[in-house]
């Protein structure tokens, strides 16, 4: 699993991408999740791909990746509080068909220092 | 450095969540979240740290005369023991705070204003102060927490605290297990409930008790999404500086006939213009949040107060100041980043008890 400073999660083997745990636990209770994104678009490294509320703050979603999308997560619409519950597995919130790998993502240890320095 | 109430420390062991408000580190929510906090407080009952708030003392002969030009609604109306809401105007009209006034005596008065205008209202009060009349900022000597909820009566009787014929906006002194305590039937979540004033040295035994007892914690951010459902104002987003009583559908406390007070004048003209503008409620299809801009086939008519996801009505609800031109059918458009989202007007308040 790679990881972004804007605390998404890309995971190379099943393509997905999603928001870290981290991330999940800051925001609190999640109320609603838009998926800006549609299966077949081209998007690149930074492209908006969902924006994702909580009660008290609205946050958007970049892309990690540069690639193709094959799939959304149809089942956060009705109930975002699986993000909440299993942010970096259930509650993936996009897939990739074809990525380009961005160079700056961190690995698991890199994230576990970046999140102490309190980003 | 943020400043920190006496309950930081009981908070903390109970896991919570803080975040800056303004000068203040303050808990914004609590390990089982907001809508299981706000659904306490609709259900059961709830307890926040408002310690943050300022208090403050006015006293002396000529105190009434003084806040009946300082503050906008009848202070005469209201009997020793009990309070009310006033609003504290500038001269053009702009609400500088919005305050709750206790009348502890004759002429004894507190103020308990919000944390984040404590210095700006007592410059503009000692700026404006009058021979024969005190002012003293009591804020350092108070804790204060609130207990919300359907069960908060319940919860007080069975810590034997002496609330009998306490009603709505009354005051009293009197004890809570042994400590003693200054208790209100007053609130900011549309619920019964009752604000305590403590020593700060009692605050955290008394907070633990009612913890004991199973009442759920309640964070800044329940306590914002409960004021928005009731459609109470929040100062800095329903009124201020730029938005004035009238707009924010305050007028209720704004009593014209109890002669001069500041801000009036500005009032008066006000009300005789054609082009007004109001804070309405509205149902957005998505949650938008505070700034966003709102348009009535495509022109800009005004914008949000405050939105959130409703926990109680489970749906987004917003407050937008717009032009009183607006159709009560009408569909109205708000930006959403680079979306546009739609939203129609919707009755206030959003929830009622």
């Amino acid at each position: 699993m790679l990881y972004s400073k804007t605390h998404e999660w890309f995971d190379e083997d099943s393509k997905k991408v999603g928001i870290t745990d981290y991330a999940q636990k800051s925001l609190g209770d999640l109320t609603y999740i838009e998926i800006l994104v549609e299966d077949g678009d081209e998007i690149s490294i930074g492209d908006e791909i969902a924006e994702i509320d909580s009660v008290k703050t609205s946050e958007v979603v970049y892309s990690p990746v540069s690639g193709t999308v094959c799939e959304i997560n149809d089942s956060l619409e009705d109930d975002p509080s699986i993000v909440n519950s299993s942010a970096e597995e259930e509650g993936w919130l996009i897939s990739f068909s074809e990525f380009d790998k961005h160079e700056e993502l961190m690995t698991n240890s890199d994230y576990e220092d970046y999140k102490k320095e309190d980003h | 450095m943020l400043k920190r109430t006496p309950l930081f420390g009981v908070q903390s062991r109970l896991n919570a969540k803080f975040g800056p408000f303004g000068e203040w580190e303050m808990p914004l929510w609590f390990p089982e979240g907001i809508k299981r906090e706000v659904l306490a407080v609709r259900n059961e009952a709830g307890i926040f740290d408002v310690s943050h708030m300022g208090e403050f003392l006015i006293s002396g002969r000529k105190s009434l005369k003084f806040l009946q030009n300082l503050l906008t609604n009848d202070l005469s109306k209201i009997e020793i023991n009990k309070a009310q809401y006033n609003l504290m105007l500038n001269d053009e009209g702009g609400v500088i705070d919005d305050l709750i006034v206790y009348r502890l005596g004759l002429e004894e008065w507190r103020l308990v204003v919000n944390a984040s205008n404590v210095n700006i209202d007592k410059d503009w009060i000692c700026k404006n102060l009058i021979s024969d009349v005190d002012f003293r900022d009591e804020s350092e000597d108070w804790g204060l927490i609130a207990v919300q909820g359907p069960k908060s009566e319940k919860v007080l009787k069975s810590l034997s605290c002496d609330i009998e014929n306490l009603r709505r906006f009354e005051f009293r002194k009197t004890e809570i297990n042994e400590t003693k305590v200054e208790i209100a039937r007053t609130g900011y979540t549309g619920e019964d409930g009752f604000e305590i004033f403590v020593r700060p040295m009692e605050a955290s035994v008394l907070y633990e008790s009612f913890l004991e007892l199973g009442l759920c914690p309640v964070g800044l951010g329940a306590r914002d999404a409960l004021r928005l459902e009731v459609c109470y104002p929040l100062h800095g987003h329903e009124i201020g500086l730029d938005i004035n009583p009238l707009q924010a559908g305050l007028g209720w406390a704004v009593k014209f006939d109890k002669g001069s007070f500041i801000g009036r004048d500005s009032l008066l003209s006000y009300r005789e213009k054609d082009e007004k503008r109001e804070v309405f409620a509205l149902f957005p299809e998505v949650p938008v949040r505070e700034g966003s801009e709102v348009y009535s086939n495509k022109s800009l008519i005004g914008r949000v107060t405050s939105g959130l996801f409703s926990p109680t009505l489970e749906r987004p609800i917003a407050l937008a100041l717009l032009d009183n031109t607006v159709k009560k059918n009408e569909e109205l458009v708000i930006k959403k980043g680079k979306r546009f989202k739609i939203a129609r007007l919707c009755k206030k308040p959003f929830y009622r008890r």
